[in-house]
């Protein structure tokens, strides 16, 4: 394509940053993370006295470490890192550090407004949950499946009850494990818990779970349905109505059931990550209605798409109206989206970004070894050494670019209307 | 060269096995057949049935019948005749003694390894059989002890060893700090989003043999290649549940993993050396989901070695001088045709180098796989004596070190050089190529 | 006997026949669907080539490695396969029962050739079930049947063989060739015979995921 327009191909430079400036030649760099408003850029790296430091926007932070690891931004721009000082770890928030300490922390999540941040503890070799610096009173032998609830005020987590020693089948076959609700566990234990959710008010808890080493079901607030399933898959509240869908497998094939009840009338050879829209009238999933063929199911509607080998990252627009997820095909990707494959595959395609109101779709895309962006199709002209998802500006007319090129990281503004 | 063969010891009393026979009636057992049979077999299992003319020649692909003098008991045939066959054709007559001895022959007298279908004018797929048997006894509860705490553990943890979040990043940490010592700005970059390559490993590398993941991030620091590990549960590529004969853990194992690479985006899943968990991501558990072919790459460790010297990303600086012999693992030569990539390995990095016989896709199986070794120490006697015949295969060739790139194979032939007391050594592909690789890239 | 051999040559024929052709048709078109409503993955794995360069191997004598290890079964093997199969249609007094039905012919072998070819597959009749019950892991594994199919193959060609030399009692002999053929062609598709078909099936499976998932030899 010919380019006419240099601003055109190239979109506003709001930031730029030249990370490798902020290193002595003695310095490795570790990690670069951006902050979802494309503003703060943070490198993690480790001096000549093998300490790790975290530095943002050319900014060292106060605290240096014996160990940083896993810096994370959360969804309100702030930066995490889980620290270890010598004897204990904590978190590290924006430089400030938390009180609480741990034997190992791992596992930073955050709630949907990234006010709440959340990780998984291991203190004397028991389990918990640490929100917000309070961590749980109690503590499990045993952790896994860490969740948040939506408004991030609650945590769960699938818990280990009581310690059995390795090959004592007959005792774990009795069940040991339970969901812990902030520290505090369902008063039913099972022989596996997988995937606990929260309902969209976080006042209820459901999981997929074992009764024994063959009936799967669901528990909801520790009551499982009274049906069991050859399998279960991780389950989702309706957000409406609170009701509990699940993918269950019966006879061989899968199909969603809703309160324990077969729920869709089509049976697939697959059918996993069930997700409602805002309001609950839609119910997608990922399907594969035949083996080795995937598609996306919409309230019990299969996509006609090609062939595709497998498919990820189901996303609503936020208005619900809208479906869209990666393809993959022979190794290559493309987005796929209103039951239609948009049909240009690449190497790699992340998972869609929606504009606030629900028009546009964008991805961060690999193509020919570079990273760019893709908007409703059409490719950015730019490719870049490194870049991170794509970001709408809130008057759903720029697209924000993160983008680290030859050493730089560049926040570029990319009025839709250019690509 | 025939070694001594060692009889058998006192029987075998296996807690897993014992505990459920108690409760199980006729009425139980023919209803759960009936039922694995009818909903989980089909066609296929009625052609292998119908068409094996009983005729004997897949016995001489069994290392078990060769090592245990041809006794028609550990025939491919034989073991089904005891199991399946009667389980079809005397099903309401089938009780609990029949069932612990199907359990035996289906968990500990038969690797999965598939070289009787090689030997079968048909093609007939024993070692599928045998898994239906596994099945059979996995849904009456009556597993080994040892490979049902494993397949707990996958249950539990997504891996194979009761391995916790934590224990597994630590062990990367610290893995990591060790490694800086000899290279500072060594990475084991955990949760890198994005990386071209996801590695994955067995449970027992961070429970036992942390020095593999540092040798794999040198070989992948010296090879320039962008990597990580996740830090989530999916870093275990491992599947015991595929051999208890529990389809739906297995299926899950497999999921996690691959969703982790999914979550990382990664263009490739690099595995480390091990055989059984590679016939799980790329031929059974994905399968049991719905994926015709792994939905991200894997490339098996040979296969990744084989790339990087062939591209020149890494280079030998000077070969490996002892003589050595080269295992093929049934898991990757019969399940992935990997033998040939093996070997240009090995005469890339290795001077002298004895082929064993028979060799590549007619190797014998090491007498660890298809859970095998699994079912733990009760069964370890009978084990070497199912061994002999690969005993007098290393033996034969006189080498000092055996590669083979598998971890069960690792431990099978580990247990077996000591049991014959075979003066050689056991060792992984990766050790031979990270002492004779060029370390100034 | 007149009233037999018309039986024989009549209905019986026609029966055995049917059964033989409608056996096979059922079996193999049931298999057929019975894969693709329960075990449809397995057309995913499918590979011609693979088929194919196997079935090249296991149709080739000692073309795999079971057959160099056991040198006289595959001979006679072979040769007992060859003359199972080839002998009814080129014998030269089959081959005139073609021509007068339906006034079609071809070449034929050679008298001396057909009595040896019919001798060699009686004698491995028997080579089998001594193999049977000499070897211990075959005896082992054999069932009633197992015996019993190399006499079902044994009585059609002996008798065959019996009456066309107009060897004493031929008449009875050649009626009771007649119907054992029949009791043989119909036995194909209910017995353990049925590998004449559903070995093509199990050959190409497993060969295919052999050479194209596996890509490993399976000779
Ligand atoms: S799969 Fe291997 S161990 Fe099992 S019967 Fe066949 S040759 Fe023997
Ligand atoms: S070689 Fe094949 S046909 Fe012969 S006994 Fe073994 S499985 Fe049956």
């Amino acid at each position: 394509m010919l380019l006419t327009n240099p601003q055109k191909s190239s979109g506003t430079v709001e930031k730029k940053e030249t990370v490798d400036a902020w290193m002595t030649p003695s310095d490795h760099l570790e990690d670069i993370q951006v902050s979802p408003d494309g503003d703060n850029v943070a490198a993690m790296f480790v001096n000549k006295e093998g300490e790790t430091q975290l530095c943002v926007n050319g900014q060292r932070w106060e605290h240096g470490f014996e160990r940083l690891w896993y810096p994370r931004f959360s969804p309100d721009n702030r930066l995490t890192a889980l620290a270890w000082d010598g004897e204990a770890w904590t978190l590290i928030v924006d430089d400030q550090v938390w009180d609480s300490r741990f034997d190992y922390a791992w596992n930073t999540g955050f709630s949907q407004d990234g006010h709440h941040i959340m990780v998984v503890f291991q203190k004397d070799g028991t389990y918990g949950l640490c929100l917000d610096d309070q961590p749980w009173t109690t503590s499990f032998p045993g952790i896994g499946h860490a969740a948040i609830s939506p408004d991030g005020t609650r945590t769960a987590a699938a818990v280990q009850m009581e310690k059995i020693s390795e090959g004592d089948i007959f005792s774990f076959q009795q069940g040991v494990f339970s969901t812990a609700v902030d520290g505090e566990a369902w008063t039913k234990n099972f022989v596996n818990i997988w995937d606990p959710v929260f309902s969209h008010d976080g006042k209820k808890t459901a999981a997929a779970v074992r009764l024994n080493l063959y009936d799967y079901s669901v528990a909801v607030n520790g009551e499982a349905w009274r049906k069991c399933f050859e399998c279960v898959w991780k389950p989702r509240f309706q957000p409406d109505t609170d009701d509990v869908v699940a993918p269950v497998r019966k006879g061989q094939s899968w199909t969603l059931a809703k309160n324990g009840n077969l729920f869709w009338k089509n049976r697939f050879t697959q059918l996993w990550h069930p997700e409602f829209n805002h309001d609950g009238s839609k119910l997608a999933a990922v399907v594969a209605p035949a083996f080795g063929v995937w598609s996306v199911a919409v309230n019990d509607t299969v996509w006609k798409l090609d062939r595709f080998d497998a498919i990820t990252g189901l996303t609503y627009s936020p208005d619900g109206s809208r479906l869209a997820a990666v393809g993959m095909k022979k190794g290559r990707h493309t987005l796929i989206y209103d039951g239609k494959s948009c049909n240009r595959f690449c190497e790699r395609v992340w998972p869609p970004v929606f504009s606030p109101d629900s028009r546009h779709i964008a991805a961060r895309i690999e193509t020919n070894g570079r990273y760019t962006v893709i908007l409703d199709g059409r490719v950015w002209d730019r490719t870049y050494d490194k870049v991170w998802d794509p970001v709408f500006d809130d008057a759903n007319d720029a697209l924000v670019i993160r983008a680290f090129d030859k050493g730089q990281y560049l926040k570029i503004r990319a009025p839709l209307s250019h690509f | 060269m025939t070694l001594q063969q060692t009889t058998l010891h006192a029987p075998i009393i296996d807690e897993g096995i014992e505990k459920k026979l108690s409760g199980l009636t006729p009425e139980t057992i023919r209803t759960v057949i009936d039922d694995v049979l009818s909903s989980e077999t089909g066609p296929r299992l009625k052609a292998y049935l119908k068409t094996c003319v009983h005729c004997g020649l897949c016995s001489d692909g069994c290392h078990f019948f060769l090592s245990f003098d041809r006794n028609p008991r550990y025939s491919p045939v034989g073991k089904i005749k005891e199991t399946l066959a009667r389980f079809i054709h005397d099903k309401n007559r089938i009780t609990a003694d029949v069932i612990r001895q199907a359990a035996v022959i289906a968990y500990t007298e038969c690797n999965l390894c598939r070289r009787c279908v090689m030997y079968c004018p048909f093609g007939i797929d024993t070692a599928y059989m045998i898994g239906i048997v596994r099945r059979i006894c996995h849904r009456l509860g009556v597993t080994p002890l040892y490979i049902q705490d494993t397949a707990h553990s996958h249950s539990a943890f997504m891996n194979q060893m009761w391995v916790k979040e934590d224990e597994w990043i630590d062990t990367i940490h610290w893995q990591e700090e060790d490694a800086r010592e000899e290279i500072p700005d060594l990475r084991i970059p955990l949760e890198k989003e994005g990386a071209d390559v996801m590695y994955s490993v067995i449970a027992p590398e961070p429970r036992f043999q942390a020095d593999l993941i540092y040798k794999a991030a040198v070989l992948m620091k010296r090879a320039g290649i962008d990597w990580t590990l996740p830090a989530t549960p999916g870093w275990d590529n491992s599947d015991m549940a595929m051999f208890s004969g529990d389809n739906e853990i297995m299926g899950r194992i497999t999921r996690t993993h691959f969703e982790a690479a999914e979550r990382l985006n990664v263009k490739k899943i690099v595995m480390g050396e091990c055989g059984h968990a590679f016939r799980s991501v790329y031929d059974t558990g994905n399968r049991w989901l719905g994926w015709t072919f792994p939905p991200i790459p894997v490339v098996h460790a040979i296969e990744f070695y084989y790339d990087l010297l062939k591209t020149g990303r890494i280079r030998i600086r000077e070969k490996f001088k002892p003589r050595v012999t080269f295992h093929d693992p049934c898991n990757i030569v019969r399940g992935k045709g990997l033998h040939e990539k093996a070997r240009y390995i090995i005469a890339k990095t290795c001077e002298n180098f004895i082929e064993m016989t028979p060799n590549r896709e007619h190797n014998f199986c090491c007498g660890a796989g298809g859970g095998v070794i699994n079912c733990g120490p009760p069964y370890k006697s009978k084990r070497m004596q199912a061994s002999r015949v690969k005993a007098e295969q290393l033996k034969n060739t006189g080498a000092d070190v055996v590669i083979t790139p598998c971890h069960n194979c690792h431990s099978g032939i580990d247990d077996i050089l000591h049991h014959y007391k075979i003066p050689m050594s056991v060792t992984f592909m990766v050790d031979i190529l990270t002492t004779t690789m060029e370390t100034n890239p | 006997m007149h009233q037999l051999y018309d039986l024989a040559t009549g209905p019986l024929l026609y029966l055995s026949l049917s059964l033989f052709a409608g056996g096979i048709l059922v079996q193999g078109i049931s298999l057929i669907r019975e894969t693709y409503t329960s075990e449809r993955f397995v057309f995913s794995f499918l590979s011609v080539k693979s088929a194919l360069l196997s079935m090249v191997h296991w149709g080739t004598p000692f073309g795999s490695t079971v057959m160099r290890k056991n040198i006289l079964l595959t001979v006679v093997g072979f040769l007992f396969h060859i003359g199972l199969l080839a002998l009814p249609f080129f014998l030269m007094a089959h081959v005139l029962l073609f021509y007068e039905a339906w006034g079609l012919s071809w070449p034929t072998v050679p008298g001396w050739a057909a009595d040896t070819a019919t001798l060699f597959v009686c004698i491995a009749c028997l080579f089998f079930v001594f193999r049977r019950l000499l070897v211990p892991d075959i005896r082992y594994i054999s069932t009633p049947m197992d015996y019993l199919i190399p006499v079902l193959i044994l009585v059609p060609f002996a008798s065959g063989f019996w009456a066309s030399h107009t060897l004493p009692g031929f008449r009875v002999c050649h009626v009771l060739h007649i119907l054992s053929a029949e009791v043989l062609l119909s036995a194909i598709p209910f017995t353990r015979l049925t590998h004449m078909l559903f070995g093509f099936f199990t050959r190409i499976y497993t060969s295919s995921e052999f050479g194209s998932t596996r890509f490993a030899k399976d000779w």
